[in-house]
């Protein structure tokens, strides 16, 4: 389903962030993105979100090749993906179900359609009852499961979660993990990049370990290896 | 089409709220535009004055006037005439009796003619030949062939005056579309830059939408309107201080002693027919082009 080739991506400051790395992800898998900062974790996210254009290689997605390809069929790719940020990214001026509903108004769907598919999201990420709430009213584990209901409600295949985790304790990072495990087996391609030990080791998932920009570990059951 | 209604609308309520939101800056562009659009009126207005007064001027110099001597027989005049029509560039001569002179005075002067009442009786104005040309360029050479007849009291033609108000009338209009094009320039500019801080007031709205795959153009729209309506109020509203500036100067000087200034001033309503078909149009011209403008420097999508 996502296919790195011989990516190179180097930053006009001379920065070498990837360097020719090769990656292959399936269908419906769960994979960790672990490695010592300045790896290219970030970078990876980055060019899957089209937010960078890679210095040389390709990057497939569903076999298309999605680098250089024309502006206008930016929206079309990152449709195919949703997002989940460590620090959220709510709208604070709008309740738990517009921050929800914003995310079909601006892909176009239908007024009527709005309602039960926002309803259904929130309900599947355990938020039912707090749809009227604004962000700064809920608790930051509430407010990444708003973020995540906002991913997923376009119903893409692919989940990133850049270090979703990050600002939780460890008990609401346990029910932001189930909560990602689900939707995993439901169906949906979830790629994580995090720095937390605990949760790499116990979810028991493959994990690809970077440095320097290229990959050090690929691991279909791995652990998380590093110290800190 | 239910879509497309419903974006439109979406598209206003953003560009609305935009506009509230940021209301300081609104103010700003919109005062902005407002200034621009008022020196630009002004500037306008001057050059449809002078080149009004130009074209009266040109109209009423760009003939000789041939005074006679007072104590002239008719035969005497017809043979001046005849003298003078016998000259090759001269294209028509009109003959103007010492009365019609005055009666056309009165027509000039029109509601203070009574100044002149009662020189009907003395007439100090001369009958005289108006002479045509072919070409103003003649002038001199015509006058210099006239000069040489007996009966004429005086020659009066205009042919430097006429050069000069054309160049000047020319150089104010030039100097005005300089100006003009200048400050539509920085309109624009400052347009852009409120568009720039409207999209960096909603960096993270724009983010999220690119994420969840908003397309470009949906989320350029709002930004566009934004300046549009920007540069149109401040049309509107230089438009209205226009009108009440000219209304005003315009009754003034129609009004009193100055009726003779007047006479060459460009009526008000034929002038705001213009300034409406050019000053919205423009407005929101300028707005639409620096928001565009501020999207593709500002909006990275």
């Amino acid at each position: 389903m996502i296919t790195f080739k011989k990516v190179f991506m180097r930053y006009p400051n001379g920065v070498t962030a990837l360097n020719g790395l090769d990656l292959e992800i399936k269908e419906g898998e769960f994979v960790f993105i672990v490695g010592p900062s300045g790896a290219g974790k970030s970078t990876l996210i980055k060019l899957l979100l089209k937010e960078l254009e890679p210095t040389k290689g390709r990057i497939l997605l569903d076999d298309q090749n999605i680098t250089k390809v024309h502006n206008r069929r930016v929206p079309k790719i990152r449709a195919k993906t949703g997002v989940v940020f460590q620090d959220f990214r709510l709208l604070q001026n709008k309740t738990a179900f517009e921050n929800i509903a914003f995310a079909l108004e601006i892909t176009r769907t239908r007024g009527k359609d709005i309602k039960p598919l926002v309803t259904k999201v929130l309900d599947l990420v355990g938020l039912k009852g707090k749809e009227k709430s604004k962000p700064q009213e809920l608790s930051g584990g509430e407010q990444q499961r708003v973020c995540i209901a906002r991913a997923i409600v376009n119903d893409p295949p692919i989940l990133i979660c850049d270090e979703p985790t990050g600002n939780l304790d460890p008990d609401t990072s346990w029910e932001i993990m189930k909560l990602l495990r689900n939707i995993n087996k439901s169906g949906t391609t979830i790629i994580m990049v995090t720095h937390d030990k605990e949760i790499v080791n116990d979810m028991k998932q493959r994990v690809i370990a970077l440095e320097n920009g290229v990959i050090v570990r690929d691991e279909s059951k791995g652990v998380y290896g590093y110290d800190d | 089409m239910v879509m497309m209604i419903r974006y439109v609308l979406y598209v206003f309520k953003q560009a609305l709220v935009n506009l509230w939101r940021n209301r300081t800056m609104t103010f700003a562009s919109i005062t902005s535009v407002t200034a621009t659009l008022l020196i630009l009126g002004i500037i306008f207005l001057l050059i449809v004055n002078i080149s009004n007064l130009g074209d009266y001027a040109s109209d009423q110099f760009d003939v000789i006037q041939v005074f006679l001597k007072d104590d002239l027989s008719i035969d005497e005049m017809r043979a001046i005439g005849d003298k003078i029509s016998a000259i090759d560039e001269v294209s028509q001569i009109t003959f103007e009796t010492k009365e019609q002179a005055l009666e056309k005075m009165k027509q000039e002067w029109s509601e203070h003619s009574q100044v002149l009442s009662g020189l009907e009786e003395r007439n100090p104005l001369p009958n005289s030949y108006i002479v045509q040309m072919d070409n103003l360029v003649y002038s001199d050479h015509i006058v210099r062939l006239m000069q040489e007849i007996n009966g004429i009291e005086e020659i009066k033609y205009y042919r430097d005056v006429i050069l000069k108000i054309n160049s000047i009338t020319q150089f104010i209009r030039n100097i005005g579309l300089t100006i003009i094009f200048i400050l539509l320039f920085v309109s624009t500019f400052v347009i852009s830059n409120t568009i720039k801080l409207a999209v960096t007031s909603r960096k993270n709205e724009i983010q999220i939408m690119k994420y969840v795959g908003a397309t470009h153009w949906f989320i350029r729209w709002p930004f566009i309107l934004e300046g549009t309506l920007l540069g149109f109020f401040g049309a509107l509203f230089a438009m209205g201080f226009i009108y009440i500036a000219y209304s005003y100067t315009y009754d003034l000087l129609t009004s009193n002693f100055y009726v003779i200034i007047a006479a060459y001033i460009v009526p008000v309503q034929g002038v705001m027919t213009d300034i409406l078909e050019v000053f919205l149009p423009v407005g929101a011209g300028i707005g639409a082009l620096g928001s565009m403008w501020g999207v593709k420097r500002y909006l990275n999508v």
